[in-house]
């Protein structure tokens, strides 16, 4: 009975020595997004992409014979609850970096966090400007909405062979007015001739004005900062002033199909946008066919791509830096590039993202059709 | 010199569009004394109904037009005997927040039919925009100040000599009186919102085949526009509201062109400013003595 005993007692202290030796074994990431809520189709989106990057890393022996784990909590797109979170996975599960949160308010919480105790932490989907100014351990793998002006300036130059240029924007407008001064200062500095920019007010429908000024002054495209029901009537009265012009736009055109009733006008218009399921590159389609293996249907956002670069970003990382350790993680994201499947990423001084967009356009009958992947121009 | 000409054609083409509504508000400013706050709504609701029936019936659009005037009449008609008329002794006061709550009304519930995203209007005519030298007039432009002034024409001899709008003038002069008279006061009224209403309904056709967007809050604008057209017109004088409407759409036109897009609304209201100041009854209306 006694050496039964002492069997065990041998046996359970060998377990207790095996066990956080097994542990060490697995890296522990640590996952925050809205899985609940409102906003739990973008926060799903960026969990599915996540786990589709660490599933296909695990398959192929994960990093360096370890395999990669994710925890999840949900912070309900809150900031309370995305700080909590980020206590919950640092201190209690021991994670050594952060993926998400989803929307910029919840991230801007979990990141104040992440920065002061310098834990690596990327995002996926939250393109408000602060969240990555003077936190060095924060980056994202989104790009914001004017770095759209500066690749559609690069597009408008390298592609659409225009060389005099015009751009319309809503006064007052975030949005708008950025990404209009994004547009304009890229294609002063490609040695474009910028000759008209208007403005329009809130809630116009007449853009007749500004158009005829434009046409007066010979401009060949025309960069549209608006969202698709404005860019619809612009489209519109050009064609009604006999504007034989381009049109080109940011990722707002992209609901222009549900407003436009002309879709023959659209083959006029080129937009960007983070990512589209009709690229037709290798990686792109490798990605497709595993997030249709795994979920059994078609990515539908596309955080899901930038979810799964972040998981790639992060994990190159990890491997490059050879250890967990935070500051050699946060340095190694820094000098990364990364070839994700919306794009090569790079990152800047800011921590944003430098990659190419996917430039998109539509053919006679307003269905979508992929251009090409463009890079901006460095 | 030719980009002032496109500009002051653009201006035009704005200007008939508030034209063309002014003369539903004038109409029915002048004879009822009522301002109808809701008429822009009316408009948005014959934009719906026109869209509805070409989109998903596909009526051709000459039935689509017709159509959707007789929803602005019903509509019309049924919020004057509802809302309306049962205030009609009542302080103006009243029926002018009646008249807000009505179109409000209207707004809500279209937003709650058809959510608050623009409905694109199918096209209607494809014809190409007609060229002199390097000036281009596009043919919505054409149709809409054309059509403008032919109704405006047509509506002034109807209210001038017709026997219909001779018991409308009577009862905008005297209410009283012209009961006496033996004038039919509700009948009159009710023919005087509905040709005030199927105005909108042609109004929110041309509008949508210029500016082919449909949304609940779209009637807001313009009748705020086609209101100011009214009163600087002079209140129920129809080649007033006209003649307004043009110049408004112009100036807008002109100051967005060649000064300023963000000044162009402080324009238009700042010419409502100065000419209410120096004359109050409006541009073509007449100083009435207070009858004692």
């Amino acid at each position: 009975m006694k050496k039964l005993v002492a069997v065990l007692v041998t046996l359970a202290m060998a377990v207790s020595f095996i066990l956080p030796a097994m542990a060490e074994d697995t890296i522990k990431i640590g996952g925050i997004a809205c899985l609940t809520g409102p906003a739990a189709m973008y926060g799903v989106g960026v969990k599915n992409g996540v786990d589709l990057y660490v599933s296909e890393l695990n398959a192929a022996g994960g990093i360096d014979g370890k395999q990669v784990e994710v925890l999840w909590e949900d912070d309900e797109a809150s900031a309370d609850k995305a700080a909590n979170a980020y206590n919950k996975l640092v201190q209690n599960d021991g994670v050594c970096a952060i993926l998400g949160p989803v929307v910029s308010s919840a991230t801007d919480a979990a990141a104040d966090l992440a920065a002061s105790d310098g834990i690596p932490l990327i995002t996926a989907s939250a393109t408000a400007y602060y969240i990555t100014t003077d936190r060095p351990s924060v980056f994202r793998t989104c790009f914001l909405d004017p770095f759209q002006g500066k690749v559609m300036a690069a597009f408008t130059a390298q592609e659409l062979k225009a060389t005099k240029v015009a751009a319309m924007y809503k006064n007052g407008d975030e949005y708008s007015v950025g990404l209009k001064d994004a547009f304009v200062t890229e294609a002063k500095a490609l040695g474009l001739e910028v000759v008209a920019e208007e403005a329009s007010a809130d809630k116009d429908v007449d853009y007749k004005t500004q158009l005829t000024n434009i046409k007066d002054s010979g401009a060949e495209a025309i960069f549209l900062a608006y969202y698709g029901d404005v860019a619809s009537l612009i489209l519109t009265q050009a064609n009604e002033l006999g504007m034989d012009v381009m049109f080109t736009g940011g990722d707002g055109i992209s609901n222009i199909t549900d407003s436009i009733s002309d879709k023959s006008l659209l083959t006029r218009m080129y937009y960007s946008d983070h990512f589209t399921n009709s690229a037709d590159s290798e990686i792109v389609k490798a990605y497709l066919a595993g997030y249709q293996a795994m979920y059994g249907e078609m990515p539908s956002i596309s955080f899901s791509a930038t979810a799964y670069d972040a998981a790639k970003v992060l994990c190159g990382a990890i491997a490059a830096a050879g250890t967990t350790e935070p500051d050699a993680v946060v340095a190694a994201i820094k000098a990364s590039s990364t070839e994700g499947v919306t794009g090569t990423i790079t990152y800047d001084d800011h921590n944003d993202p430098i990659k190419s967009a996917f430039i998109l356009t539509y053919d006679a009958q307003g269905n979508q059709v992929f251009v090409k992947q463009q890079d901006p121009q460095q | 010199m030719v980009l002032f000409l496109n500009q002051l054609i653009n201006g035009l083409g704005t200007g008939a569009i508030y034209a063309l509504i002014a003369l539903g508000y004038t109409m029915v400013y002048g004879i009822v004394k009522l301002i109808n706050f809701a008429h822009g709504d009316i408009m948005m609701v014959g934009s719906y109904a026109a869209v509805v029936l070409m989109v998903n019936a596909g009526v051709p659009f000459p039935v689509a037009l017709v159509a959707s005037m007789l929803v602005c009449v019903a509509f019309g008609v049924a919020i004057e005997r509802v809302a309306y008329k049962p205030l009609r002794d009542a302080p103006r006061i009243c029926s002018l927040i009646t008249a807000i709550g009505v179109s409000y009304l209207l707004q809500n519930s279209a937003q709650l039919l058809f959510s608050a995203n623009p409905r694109p209007f199918p096209p209607v005519f494809s014809i190409p925009p007609l060229r002199i030298g390097g000036v281009s007039i596009s043919f919505v432009t054409l149709l809409t100040v054309l059509v403008a002034a032919l109704l405006m024409v047509g509506l002034n001899l109807f209210v001038m000599k017709s026997r219909t709008g001779k018991a409308m003038r009577a009862v905008s002069e005297d209410m009283g009186a012209a009961k006496l008279m033996g004038v039919n006061v509700n009948m009159t009224i009710s023919t005087t919102f509905a040709i005030g209403c199927a105005l909108a309904g042609i109004g929110a056709f041309l509008y949508c085949i210029a500016y082919p967007s449909v949304a609940p809050t779209m009637g807001a604008m313009p009748g705020l526009k086609a209101f100011i057209a009214a009163v600087l017109g002079g209140i129920g004088i129809l080649p007033g509201a006209m003649l307004v409407g043009f110049i408004m759409g112009v100036a807008e036109s002109l100051t967005k062109g060649f000064v300023s897009t963000q000044l162009s609304d402080a324009v238009v209201y700042g010419i409502l400013i100065v000419v209410l100041l120096f004359k109050p009854s409006g541009l073509l209306g007449r100083a009435q003595r207070e009858k004692v």
